[in-house]
């Protein structure tokens, strides 16, 4: 169990065995769940206060964790201290985590509280007039290809509209939509019923869908999906 | 347009947000800067929990008055092997220290000048000021004429030294960090690791030096010079160009022991480190001389404890700390016991209050512990060949994650325990 410096640490090893991309083949989307390697002992380890376990656990889900800070913060500021804290509160809270769930729902749950703590606390921060404002997504079309540049701009645009919702909606639209977390596990992560979450993601959806007018990028897009429709429907109107 | 459309085009969205909508790559350099930050707060954390609420608290007070008890332990079975006459306040310094928790987090106060020595002056925006009767607001300049201690409760204390004059970048109010710009002078500190990060810091003509726990000393080398020194007794600094916002994204984690030296000219350029524990300068405790500066007062009034080490530096009675200014004679240095006397202690704490105390049955543990060392001694690793109760390898584990270790490698520790 005992590794010197330079020697052979089964935790890297296990890194090394399982790099990122295939820990994350079996979906792009979500935070694994599943991993090859025996997480749950990983998990033991590090709860006992085992630093290297802990750093594969970092080193696994950093990714993760920061893909989903970055969408519920809507920008890159402040994305590497609440990630830090997320870890940070994940280090205190290993014992506490009984296996009761899942550790990515778990994990989950973490970063949620975290980003939500950091929100309001936020809020409440004066700021600085030299202060820049939150950066929605970066705007780097100036080097992007011109093909891109468009699909960039819809998704800053979509950024907006999605931080425009109500606190509640916007959490379990971007679990959903973008994490791929089921309503179930949703409704472990938030505290509330499964309806509830189902309701709150249809009205996400339904607000957002809204808005998509505010944002002329969205509504070219919406109206070059009717006009292809349209182009390729059958002259006769029947359905294709 | 119908919902239909709508449907449809919130589908592209969401399938291009689900591939577009993510952080952009950090590089490999940065990515080691945030881990290596982490870790720092973990570091911080486990040497030093001092603040905290609910559970944490409690559990945090039980580690430190396991850790407490076992330091107790292992210092007196050393005073009995050696058979030493050394007096036992003096075994009290024995590491790891076992602060005091805290009872109830008070609210974040901000900082406000606590004491004064006798015959100086302290002076904010050009006007003397009393202890006890002045908190410091932002862009404030507090020039001290007289070793000065500031506090913010339970987060920070912090010197001034006789000549030294500051800014007030933020005063610390609402719980926010503290930072001062240094203009002249030296600024010693005694700083409580915070979850945030960062609870205090220092800025010298554009570079900031901040403290993520718990003892440093910045001076500049002279009125409007270029060169800082930076003495870090324990904890953990990074030393950068001040944010706008967030922690300080340091171009240099320095860990304690450290003396630092570099030109706010050429940071990059002229910046040494010297982990020598030797070369860093005795530190001074801020608290320590509330006291002792209180105590030179007649009649003396009542000092506040105002962090919870005040309490402990009040009672039992401080050491003498070194004169605040010139050069510091290093004290004495206590005896007290090894890393690996304080595990076997821990060991036998640990098993009384896992597995039960003695009486409560027949209990033979037969083991070899084996602690891997960072080079710069903290322990990395801990495993127990052939492994015992998990209960007692965490609490021993957690015991030895506090240590530090002369010297990096593996350090291997037969455990025999037959009761």
């Amino acid at each position: 169990m005992l590794r010197h410096e330079g020697a052979t640490n089964p935790f890297v090893d296990a890194l090394i065995a399982f790099p990122a991309a295939a820990l994350g083949a079996r979906s792009p989307i979500r935070m694994s769940d599943a991993r090859p390697l025996d997480e749950a002992d990983l998990i033991a380890k590090a709860a006992a206060g085992d630093r290297a376990a802990f750093r594969v656990l970092y080193s696994r889900h950093r990714e993760a964790v920061s893909r989903l800070v970055y969408r519920m913060l809507g920008g890159t500021r402040d994305l590497d201290d609440v990630v830090q804290e997320v870890f940070f509160q994940v280090y205190k809270s290993l014992k506490d985590f009984r296996g009761q769930s899942k550790f990515s729902t778990w994990l989950h749950r973490v970063t949620v509280n975290v980003v939500l703590m950091h929100r309001r606390s936020a809020r409440s921060r004066p700021t600085y007039a030299d202060e820049p404002q939150a950066d929605i997504t970066p705007d780097d079309d100036a080097v992007a290809p011109d093909a891109d540049a468009d699909r960039r701009a819809r998704i800053r645009a979509f950024g907006r509209i999605v931080e425009r919702l109500a606190e509640k909606k916007r959490v379990v639209f971007i679990l959903h939509e973008l994490e791929g977390v089921s309503p179930a596990e949703i409704a472990q992560i938030v505290g509330a019923p499964v309806l509830t979450v189902r309701t709150r993601l249809f009205y996400a959806r339904r607000e957002i869908e809204a808005m998509l007018g505010d944002e002329p990028v969205l509504a070219a897009l919406r109206g070059t999906l009717t006009s292809s429709d349209a182009s390729s429907d059958p002259p006769d109107g029947s359905e294709p | 347009m119908n919902a239909r459309d709508d449907k449809r085009t919130m589908d592209e969205l969401v399938r291009e947000a689900r591939e577009g909508w993510v952080p952009p790559k950090p590089g490999a350099d940065a990515q080691d800067v945030a881990e290596q930050k982490l870790f720092a707060q973990i570091d911080a954390h486990e040497k030093l929990p001092r603040i905290g609420s609910g559970l944490g608290v409690a559990a945090d007070r039980r580690f430190w008055g396991s850790v407490a008890a076992i330091t107790a332990v292992a210092a007196a079975a050393l005073l009995l092997s050696r058979s030493s006459s050394t007096p036992v306040a003096e075994i009290d310094g024995a590491q790891p220290t076992a602060p005091s928790p805290v009872e109830s987090p008070r609210p974040a106060a901000p900082a406000e000048l606590a004491s004064v020595a006798h015959g100086g002056e302290v002076r904010v925006d050009g006007v003397g000021v009393v202890a006890h009767e002045k908190t410091l607001h932002d862009g404030q300049t507090v020039e001290a004429r007289g070793d000065a201690v500031f506090t913010a409760a339970e987060r920070v204390s912090w010197l001034l030294e006789n000549g030294t004059d500051v800014g007030v970048v933020r005063s610390g109010a609402h719980g926010a960090a503290i930072v001062l710009a240094l203009r002249v002078g030296a600024v010693e500190a005694e700083v409580v690791p915070v979850p945030g990060g960062e609870a205090f810091a220092v800025d010298v003509d554009g570079v900031r030096v901040a403290v993520h726990g718990t003892h440093l000393r910045v001076a500049r080398a002279q009125r409007d010079g270029t060169h800082v020194v930076v003495d870090l007794s324990e904890g953990v600094i990074s030393v950068g160009t001040p944010p706008k916002s967030g922690s300080t994204v340091g171009e240099f984690l320095i860990n304690a022991p450290a003396h630092v030296e570099f030109s706010v000219a050429d940071l990059a350029g002229t910046f040494h480190v010297d982990h020598d524990a030797a070369s860093v300068r005795t530190p001074v405790d801020p608290v320590g001389l509330i006291a002792r500066q209180s105590a030179d007062e007649t009649p003396a009034p009542p000092v506040a404890s105002p962090t919870p080490l005040a309490a402990a530096a009040a009672s039992p009675p401080p050491p003498p700390a070194p004169a605040a200014m010139g050069p510091r004679t290093p004290t004495a240095p206590a005896p007290k016991p090894g890393p690996a006397e304080v595990i076997l202690a821990a060991v036998h704490h640990c098993a009384d209050t896992t597995l039960g105390p003695p009486g409560s049955g027949a209990l033979t543990i037969s083991s070899t512990l084996t602690v891997d060392a960072n080079p710069d001694g903290t322990t990395r690793l801990t495993s127990f060949d052939p492994p015992v109760h998990p209960d007692l390898q965490q609490c021993v584990a957690q015991v030895a994650y506090g240590l530090r270790w002369s010297e990096g490698g593996a350090h291997r520790i037969p455990i025999e325990l037959h009761r």
